[in-house]
């Protein structure tokens, strides 16, 4: 169906005219009712090849090889974000009919009731009038896909179908794709950095790093016992959902396209890397079970995981949060009950975790802690502050400083037109507004230490920096406060599996050197597992569960609780 | 010396004239000698029209800084030419040819544009100041108080500013040329504002200035600190494309002699006294009509590059 043979795309550099390479010497072949998966971490060339595949290669030129399909193939492409790939001022109706009307169907309304009932859309009638934001983010990923399906593709491209979606809907949507290929014959290439939805959808896999296939093969093969070092360290920087450990985080970043190393690319981060891979690029080779692009594959299984120490002793109580509840006025009136009736407490150097899905109001909790929303009922007490209550700008600034706050985005939460030191110099400068320069600066470099950054990230802006970069600056401004309590709303969700590993490591590490307790918002339950002490289940803003970490992973009482360790489980490597 | 009917707002004007003329040059030599500012014009001077516009603003500052000197005659004297009493044709003596009072018409074009530079760089000056710090503040005020001031901004908006203008000259008569500054700068502070706080609510929800107001900043500290660099781009484009259209208000209300009166040399004044005569006297009814619509065009134009040149899409900003 497709075979693509040393396949190189890239770009000319504007002044120099030097070729720089996304892509290089892929080869690559699936028949019809075939599904590959392609992993890799960002930045490793992935996403080009799917989109080059789909024939959109948007300013980028083939520079080598070729791909083949048959005459006038029909492939269809699904983009990353479905709420962004889709017309906000046209009905879904519209938009199918568009589609449909551009690969010349004749009964159009009729087509797109079946295309609407194959995706499992319930109630297509009255969808087809909606507008995109109407939809939720699992109806939108359907509509897209839906609209790629309405040509009959012989080959389906999908590019992180399932990043926006909570772990019960991306369980659904798997099914439903795997169900459509059975039925209709298409062949299937699904683009992820998680490896949990590549295990559940592909057979096959391949895991590409800085452009190039480093390992292809069974994908059960590849994930219980990859061959290439890259392989290994991915699965291991997985946090586990079966056991209290910390992920491996890898070294190093990956090389920019243009200044990809002789040799082979994963070698200056490699453990095993010797003279010879630094010198030749390794061909992708059979090697046992899968084929590998290494030079010395490995071969016996490792674990080096290291378990998560317990909160010190001598634990005090910090924060009570009792009977706490937000409510919203909708449009038409209606009531929304964001938080109901909701209690946590945490002691001093411990770490809560708050699960739940989207819209379960678990950032509400937070907004409510940090003095950004108000509450119509409940009382939150912080030990030594009378004025915790109330919202954040009538507090004193010694309550303020107690309690800092990180988010989920690195790349919105830094002011992109200041430089990292004066983004941590503010903080500091606004709780301790006498400080001399000197104290600031060593303040500075202190904090920059502690999450692991050097004085030369100092003069550079956020757009300079990796995600993962942008994410400690981002905890190291928080923490130059030095507080009590640390939110931190969803802060790995953003980053690469292996940036995730090295945040969640510097996490406990952190709390070891400062101290400070914190809370932990997250909808991925093996994240949890790995550094939260405690853990509070919430749906629909009530809480259904709520103890120790171990007890309800191991032993969850609540059906809910279940089915959200069981969906996690069933896309979890 | 000048006969002007209006003399301390032209004198005002003459000084502020020769300060924005400096200032522009400074800046221009300046742009060009700085490095990261080189690259900015460069990348202007990559768009065509980035190109054209440049070209007419440096061709204009030149002509402003150093006409004068290059010029022997001065605007106002009038010339005894014995057997023609008026619109000597262009020569030797006199490249431009003279007007109804025999004045050398090229030293009156060269100065012509002083009283309109002068007054509508301040004008725009102070709308932009004036809109962007509401449209900023709005953004970060309550809902209910942004929702309150919008509407007034709305209805305002509606009025015609020609009609408070002729109510301000008559109030206060002294320096009427730069009752234009206070009037038409808070019109046009209107439309600058609403671009502003447009670009300003997409900075307010992103999270580091939820950030900064989780820490306790005061509200004022986030305006100045978090928001306004990231809107400067905006501010930068609204400046020029404001001076353009602030320059053709002047030029209107010139005309029908509420600014510059006779007989202080300006471009607009020109072309309204010789509008009747351009087909038997086409040389005194062009040059200012030329002089006029480069500046224009030219501020218009780099406009157009500037907003190009930094990822800005002005159609998108005209709409607002």
């Amino acid at each position: 169906m497709l075979d693509i043979r040393e396949l190189s795309v890239g770009y000319t550099e504007n002044i120099s005219g030097r070729k720089v390479e996304i892509l290089s010497r892929v080869n690559l072949s699936i028949a019809g009712g075939e599904t590959l998966g392609l992993v890799g971490e960002s930045g490793s060339g992935k996403s080009t090849l799917g989109y080059a595949i789909a024939g959109h290669l948007s300013g980028l030129e083939i520079q080598n090889g070729s791909i083949d399909t048959k005459e006038n193939p029909r492939i269809a492409l699904v983009q990353q974000n479905a709420g962004q790939a889709l017309t906000p001022t046209m009905s879904i109706g519209r938009q199918l009919n568009e589609v449909l009307k551009y690969a010349q169907v004749k009964n159009r309304t009729e087509k797109a009731f079946e295309l609407m009932e194959g995706v499992r859309l319930p109630d297509p009638k009255s969808l087809m009038k909606r507008l995109p934001h109407q939809l939720s983010g699992g109806q939108q990923q359907r509509v897209l896909i839906a609209l790629a399906l309405a040509r009959n593709p012989e080959i389906l491209v999908l590019d992180e179908p399932t990043t926006a979606l909570d772990a019960s809907t991306k369980e659904t949507l798997l099914e439903l794709l795997a169900a459509l290929q059975k039925s209709q014959g298409f062949a299937m290439l699904i683009v992820s950095h998680d490896l949990g939805i590549i295990r559940t959808a592909c057979a096959e896999t391949a895991v590409m790093y800085a452009g190039a296939f480093v390992e292809l093969g069974n994908t059960e093969k590849i994930i219980k016992g990859g061959h290439h070092p890259y392989t290994r360290a991915l699965v291991e920087a997985l946090p586990h959902i079966e056991e209290r450990l910390l992920p491996n985080a890898i070294e190093g970043t990956p090389p920019k396209p243009g200044a990809r190393p002789e040799g082979c690319a994963f070698a200056p981060r490699c453990l095993y890397a010797e003279d010879k891979c630094r010198h030749a690029v390794p061909p992708l080779a059979p090697a046992q079970d899968t084929k590998v692009a290494c030079f010395f594959p490995l071969v016996d299984l490792r674990k080096t995981s290291t378990a998560v120490p317990e909160p010190g002793e001598g634990k005090e109580r910090l924060l009570a949060v009792n009977n706490i509840s937000v409510q919203f006025k909708q449009h038409g009136g209606q009531i929304f009950k964001a938080l109901d009736d909701v209690s946590i407490s945490l002691n001093t150097g411990e770490t809560l975790g708050i699960i739940g899905e989207s819209g379960s109001g678990k950032s509400t909790l937070l907004r409510c802690l940090a003095g950004l929303q108000n509450y119509s009922a409940g009382e939150m007490i912080l030990e030594g502050a009378e004025d915790f209550d109330r919202p954040v700008e009538k507090r004193k600034r010694a309550t303020q400083r107690r309690l800092q706050m990180v988010f989920q985005n690195p790349s919105t939460a830094l002011n992109p037109n200041h430089t990292i030191e004066r983004i941590l110099e503010i903080p500091y400068a606004l709780y301790e507004p006498k400080s001399s320069r000197s104290e600031r600066s060593n303040a500075i470099r202190r904090e920059l230490d502690l999450v692991r950054l050097t004085d030369q990230h100092l003069i550079k802006r956020p757009r300079e920096l990796s995600g993962g970069e942008l994410q400690r600056v981002a905890l190291a401004r928080g923490l130059i406060a030095r507080p009590d309590l640390l939110l931190l709303d969803e802060i790995t969700s953003a980053l690469d599996v292996s940036v995730q590993a090295a945040v969640l490591d510097l996490l406990v590490k952190i709390q070891r050197s400062v101290g400070c307790a914190m809370i932990l918002v997250s909808h991925d339950i093996a994240v949890m597992r790995s550094i939260s002490h405690k853990l509070v289940v919430l749906k629909n803003g009530r809480i259904v569960e709520a103890g120790l970490t171990e007890q309800i992973l191991s032993h969850p009482k609540e059906a809910y609780t279940q089915s959200l360790i069981k969906s996690a489980k069933a896309i979890t490597a | 010396m000048m006969a002007f009917l209006d003399p301390i707002s032209y004198y005002l004007a003459d000084k502020i004239y020769y300060l924005v003329c400096t200032a522009m040059f400074i800046t221009m030599v300046g742009l060009v000698v700085i490095k990261p500012s080189r690259r900015l014009l460069g990348r202007i001077w990559r768009h065509w029209n980035g190109r054209v516009g440049l070209c007419f603003i440096a061709a204009h500052i030149l002509i402003s800084v150093f006409g004068p000197w290059l010029i022997p005659h001065d605007p106002y004297t009038q010339f005894d030419l014995g057997e023609i009493a008026r619109y000597y044709p262009p020569g030797l003596e006199f490249p431009l040819g003279t007007d109804d009072r025999n004045r050398d018409f090229l030293a009156r074009v060269v100065s012509g544009g002083r009283a309109a530079i002068a007054v509508t760089c301040l004008t725009a000056i102070l709308a932009i100041s004036w809109g962007a710090f509401a449209g900023i503040f709005l953004t970060l005020m309550p809902r209910w108080v942004d929702g309150v001031v919008m509407r007034i901004v709305d209805a305002l908006i509606s009025v015609p500013w020609l009609a408070f203008l002729l109510l301000a000259m008559t109030l206060f008569a002294g320096a009427r040329g730069f009752s234009f500054v206070p009037i038409v700068g808070f019109f046009y502070s209107l439309a600058v504002l609403r671009v502003v706080r447009a670009h300003a609510t997409t900075i307010v929800a992103l999270d580091y200035v939820t950030a900064a107001r989780a820490r306790g900043h005061r509200i004022s500290w986030i305006a100045f600190h978090e928001v306004l660099p990231n809107c400067r781009d905006v501010i930068l484009v609204e400046l020029a494309m404001r001076w353009t259209w602030l320059l053709l208000a002047f030029a209107v209300a010139s005309f029908f002699g509420l600014m510059v009166e006779i007989p202080a040399p300006d471009w607009s004044l020109m072309i309204a006294s010789s509008r009747t005569l351009f087909l038997s006297y086409p040389y005194l009814f062009w040059p200012p009509v030329i002089m006029l619509s480069t500046l224009v065009i030219g501020i218009n134009f780099t406009a157009d590059g500037l907003a190009k040149a930094i990822g800005l899409d002005r159609r998108a900003a005209d709409m607002v």
